[in-house]
């Protein structure tokens, strides 16, 4: 690869090189574990539930780490509070709140039933909380967080909200 | 009868930033939701600031409503924005950031975050400045358009008093805002048609979305309006050093694709020169 490049400026009259390089270094390194991403974990979400609403009557968490079709890992954390009043949606991407559903246009599968995106999927569990799309349905008594982590998410929309999950 | 010669007029895409509808464009949020733009924005900086210099997070956001007008402040104690990056930022023609050409699980890479923050008041009719706070300089920033749609900055820097030197950045706006539950666009207030926009604001909501994502920061939340205050703060769940990617890291090779590295290759190439 790239016979005596010894600075970037070399790649400049071959560009085509730069996928050489990309090679040798993956093949040089260990792939990080979805860990590595890092995640928030059930009980900062537990201590923040009880902080907004006072009294919860019971948390749920669960994490999944795993590859997207472009080969990039993430992990998808989701914690779902019982409450005594309806609750509201958080979510996220990398640590940072998004401004709706990041997998909205995104098929969800669970054993009983398929829905298209977070809200979808609540919804079809009898489990939104309070949000714009539940004016048709009294919200559930529930407080939820999703959250994803991944390296470079791609975005179907110039607001970074919607994943691209086929993306590279 | 005289022919007319006609000159070709160069318009800077500046102005794209200063104007509601294609600001909207730009960032994929309809107005009203501006001021949560700017609050999310001033917020993902501030973290990432605090986090690549390794320490721990302590955010402020206040908001305080007052007829039609909307002040919003977001503070850090991280290192502070270094007065040439703020200059720089008005350099509309380049885009000014560390993370647009990395791929890493890090907040937002738009790249244009600041300069956002900076147009979109002047889109919805503030002709009030932004103040940039840091590192114990106070940035003054007043944008403006003019009718060929060249865009203008009045910028003053002055050093701040010793006594009221902060550590970290503060970014200070205003913004117009009508009230709530008024029709989105009330009145059209100046000429490139800019109009008050009743923002679907609730900041609140994304200072706790912020400490739900964040068990490592202090968030704290002041609002002021209507002969209310609401206060809250978040404390961290964390002890100790939290266990995230933070800017600082290197990124793995794993994670890029031959196009995305040669977008850092490049990037790293268009510096140098």
């Amino acid at each position: 690869m790239g016979e005596g490049f010894t600075h970037l400026s070399a790649f400049k009259d071959n560009e085509e090189k730069v996928g050489e390089l990309l090679r040798a270094m993956q093949a040089a390194t260990k792939e990080p574990k979805p860990k590595a991403l890092g995640f928030v974990g059930k009980e900062h979400f537990e201590t923040f539930f009880e902080r907004v609403y006072g009294s919860v009557i019971e948390t749920t968490y669960a994490r999944n780490s795993s590859t997207l079709p472009s080969g990039l890992p993430y992990t998808f954390e989701f914690a779902l509070a019982h409450l005594d009043e309806p609750g509201h949606l958080y979510c996220g991407i990398n640590f940072s709140p998004t401004f709706g559903d990041p997998l909205e246009g995104t098929t969800l599968a669970g054993p009983e039933f398929k829905a298209g995106g977070i809200q979808g999927f609540l919804n079809q569990a009898y489990a939104l909380p309070s949000t714009e799309r539940a004016w048709h349905r009294t919200p559930a008594s529930v407080a939820v967080v999703a959250h994803i982590v991944t390296p470079a998410p791609l975005f179907l929309d110039r607001g970074k909200t919607r994943l691209d999950m086929e993306g590279a | 009868m005289s022919k007319l010669q006609r000159t070709t007029f160069e318009t800077s895409r500046a102005a794209e930033y200063f104007d509601a509808r294609q600001l909207s464009a730009l960032v994929g949020v309809s107005q009203d939701g501006f001021a949560s733009v700017c609050l999310k924005e001033l917020v993902d900086n501030s973290l990432d600031a605090c986090e690549t210099a390794g320490v721990a997070p302590v955010v402020g956001v206040k908001v305080e409503r007052e007829d039609d007008l909307m002040r919003l402040s977001v503070s850090d104690n991280g290192p502070g924005i270094p007065a040439g990056v703020v200059r720089k930022v008005l350099d509309y023609n380049i885009r000014v950031s560390d993370k647009a050409a990395y791929r890493s699980p890090t907040r937002g890479a738009q790249g244009n975050a600041l300069k956002t923050v900076i147009g979109i008041p002047y889109a919805l009719g503030s002709r009030e400045p932004l103040v940039v706070e840091a590192q114990g300089v106070s940035h003054r920033i007043r944008p403006w358009v003019d009718p060929a749609g060249a865009v203008h900055f009045d910028y003053s820097s002055a050093e701040m008093l010793l006594e009221s030197r902060e550590p970290g950045t503060t970014v200070s706006l205003e913004m117009p805002n009508a009230p709530q539950g008024e029709a989105a666009t009330v009145a059209a207030i100046n000429g490139f048609g800019s109009a008050h926009v009743a923002q679907d604001f609730d900041p609140l909501h994304w200072v706790r979305s912020f400490a739900a994502f964040n068990p490592h920061a202090t968030l704290s939340y002041q609002g002021k309006g209507e002969g209310s205050e609401d206060v809250e703060i978040y404390k961290p769940t964390h002890e100790g050093p939290f266990k995230k990617y933070v800017p600082s890291q290197p990124t793995s090779p794993h994670w890029y694709s031959s196009e995305s590295l040669k977008v850092l290759v490049f990037s790293h190439i268009g510096r140098a020169a």
